[in-house]
């Protein structure tokens, strides 16, 4: 039965690999500026963002305002993601908090150079996945970016010293501290519906500011949130599954 | 005409990578690559997006200094760049899960081989 499987795997290949190559002609023709995907919600989008959301970053505007329930939802799916591989793993029961003695410096490989290199360059990334976030209006970058960027400096910690030196993390804190990301940024949300606003919309923030430049402001408290997340997950993920058997 | 072919082209590199991750999961006995499979076809989808929100003669979504009125014609649309944004993070954390699910396989059964595995479940 499976070699038989196996056998005609090629088949529903096959007739993919026509479906796909055949179709690719009916696609609007690339780089066409007149393509129905540049056409309908996008040309406002690029007309108003500076404007309305004070983010000369379009991309940034659309992500942490105009489609913020979005990134709401994607936010709470990278959680629920850590949370899962911390529950698969059984690494949430309390016997099983943390790494036990044996495992506490498991997977490091610093030899003297690497360890002078990365002490030499992770300030310096930590930092520069600062300026990334809050950067994010006016250049590439965003939460999101800026989160990766931080969660790799930490993984790094870990990879060359293990995780006894770097940052005594375990996974129950990292899972609180994603967790606050996610309140973070509903309670940004929230703080507009006190002030008789709509959920997510940053207009009616209590902040001494106006019109774009008050809205930059939600969002860029809304991309500190998903910060906050994607660095704890990355973390976790890395640290669970590292964790090391006990079976 | 030339246009056409050139984004035809286009698509069907999105589309073969698209097809090597599709033949991976399906033909390969092993899941740790059945995994690795299933990311290039994340990318594949990533790279296809992309493709879509190009525009000939425009800029990245990112206002010039000095533009107060931007024109949508001279930026390249910042839509799919947002959805692919958010796709990259999330295949990230899928990625992992479906890691930590393996990682248990691993240490219930002693394999990642489908066949071994199935063997294993009788």
């Amino acid at each position: 039965m499976q070699q038989l499987l196996q056998r005609i795997a090629w088949l529903p290949f096959v007739a993919a690999a026509a479906i796909l190559f055949y179709a690719a002609r009916d696609l609007p023709t690339m780089a066409d500026p007149n393509a129905p995907a540049s056409t309908h919600v996008s040309p406002r989008y690029i007309e108003s963002a500076l404007e309305e959301t004070g983010a000369s970053n379009m991309v940034t505007a659309v992500l942490a305002d105009y489609r913020a329930y979005d990134t709401l939802g994607e936010t709470v799916v990278i959680l629920t993601a850590g949370l899962a591989c911390l529950l698969v793993l059984g690494a949430f029961t309390p016997a099983r908090s943390g790494p036990t003695e044996k495992e506490a410096m498991p997977y490091e490989f610093g030899s003297d150079i690497v360890d002078a290199t990365s002490r030499l360059l992770i300030p310096f990334i930590i930092l520069f996945a600062l300026y990334v976030v809050v950067h994010g209006h006016t250049s590439p970058g965003g939460g999101f970016q800026g989160g990766a960027i931080c969660a790799a400096a930490i993984i790094l910690v870990r990879l060359v010293r293990g995780r006894a030196p770097g940052l005594k993390l375990l996974p129950t804190y990292t899972v609180a501290i994603g967790s606050i990301g996610v309140l973070v940024y509903t309670g940004t949300g929230l703080v507009s519906l006190f002030f008789e606003k709509n959920f997510l919309d940053y207009s009616g923030l209590p902040l001494p500011f106006h019109g774009g430049h008050l809205r930059e402001m939600g969002s860029l408290s809304v991309e500190t949130g998903v910060f906050i997340t994607v660095t704890a997950v990355m973390v976790l993920i890395f640290d669970v599954l590292t964790m090391g058997s006990e079976e | 005409m030339e246009a056409e072919t050139l984004s035809v082209v286009n698509y069907w590199l999105a589309a073969s990578l698209f097809l090597i991750g599709l033949y991976g999961i399906l033909a390969r006995p092993h899941l740790v690559r059945k995994l690795m499979a299933m990311n290039i076809l994340q990318v594949a989808v990533i790279v296809f997006f992309i493709i879509l929100g190009y525009k000939s003669d425009a800029t990245p979504p990112i206002v010039r200094q000095g533009d107060e009125t931007p024109i949508a014609r001279n930026y390249i649309n910042p839509l799919p760049h947002t959805l692919m944004l958010t796709a990259i993070v999330v295949s990230v954390s899928t990625t992992g899960v479906a890691l930590a699910l393996l990682i248990r396989i691993h240490r219930r059964f002693g394999t990642l081989d489908e066949s071994e595995l199935i063997e294993k479940l009788k």
